[in-house]
């Protein structure tokens, strides 16, 4: 097996591991961000896992909307969207999902479009789906608009979470309160800026980086939320009020 | 007895170089990362960047 191939198993089986971590908090504690960072996070584990089906199996329709549809088009958006549920208040909140809902919605209508054009003849085995899937999938001018929703989606998660988590980050770090947040929000930001990062050479035509930056990125955002939701140890006898809410904390 | 220690939050080391300048220039420097990125993704939208 090739590096191409092992790659998207272990980031299969971190984010199972992550996303079924983040649902049981949803469970205890029933706080929405984590509803929805539940939601995009299993979106990224259906990228991953098609991704590693791929290696294996070969074409597949139905995981070729698993990859394009929730591994490239949503899971940045959604999972941002669970940062945005903790940073700001309710009334916005509730606009902001109902236009995510909507627009994932218009996304799926113009995925199962594409999806009526797809080319599978094209499909090479062995080769990564992410350097591929142009020749698979319809020009935007031919039925391939979805593909134009991609950056609205990632530039939402990129700017909730990466945004979220660095501004945290910046105020625990300014308060001088809670390390293990700071630390925490930092590796969710590097995280998610090496998919994003991954995701954009990808979209430029350079797509052998995209399983490795998968990878860190399962990687950095999984230890981040477990680092920021650690119960604190306890160094001294002064209260110090900590209202601000944390991207990737416990809450 | 009342555990005054619960619910209070560990400190941020007054001293450390790590989290006085490393940590900073770390946030910034990511930040300058997503702005790029976003800057680039727009390019996508508006056409200026090159899309496969």
């Amino acid at each position: 097996m090739s590096i191409n191939q092992i790659l998207p198993f272990a980031s299969t089986l971190v984010m199972l591991i992550f996303t079924v971590s983040v649902f049981q908090r949803y469970a205890v504690r029933r706080k929405p961000h984590f509803l929805f960072w539940g939601i995009g996070l299993a979106m990224f584990g259906a990228g991953s896992f098609a991704e590693a089906y791929f290696s294996i199996f070969g074409w597949s329709a139905v995981v070729f909307f698993l990859w394009y549809f929730f591994g490239a088009v949503l899971n940045a958006g959604w999972i941002g969207h669970g940062t945005l549920m903790l940073l700001v208040r309710k009334r916005w909140r509730n606009i902001v999902t109902g236009i995510l809902i909507v627009g994932s919605l218009a996304a799926a209508v113009l995925m199962f479009q594409a999806m009526a054009r797809l080319n599978p003849a094209n499909f090479q085995a062995g080769v990564p789906i992410s350097e591929q899937f142009r020749e698979i999938m319809p020009a935007i001018d031919a039925g391939g608009v979805v593909r134009l929703t991609t950056p609205f989606f990632n530039v939402y998660g990129m700017v909730t979470l990466v945004g979220g988590a660095l501004w945290s980050a910046w105020i625990f770090l300014r308060k001088r309160v809670l390390p293990n947040r700071v630390i925490g929000n930092v590796l969710i930001a590097a995280g998610a800026l090496s998919i994003g990062f991954a995701s954009t050479l990808t979209r430029m035509g350079y797509g052998q980086l995209l399983y490795v930056g998968e990878l860190i990125a399962a990687v950095l955002m999984y230890i981040g939320f477990v680092m920021a939701g650690r119960p604190e140890p306890v160094v001294e006898r002064n209260p110090v009020a900590t209202s601000v809410p944390a991207a990737g904390a416990s809450d | 007895m009342m555990d005054d220690r619960k619910n209070t939050p560990s400190r941020v080391p007054e001293n450390s170089s790590f989290y006085n300048r490393v940590l900073p220039v770390v946030l910034i420097a990511l930040a300058v990362v997503m702005v790029v990125l976003i800057v680039v993704a727009l390019g996508v939208l508006l056409g200026y960047t090159p899309y496969q």
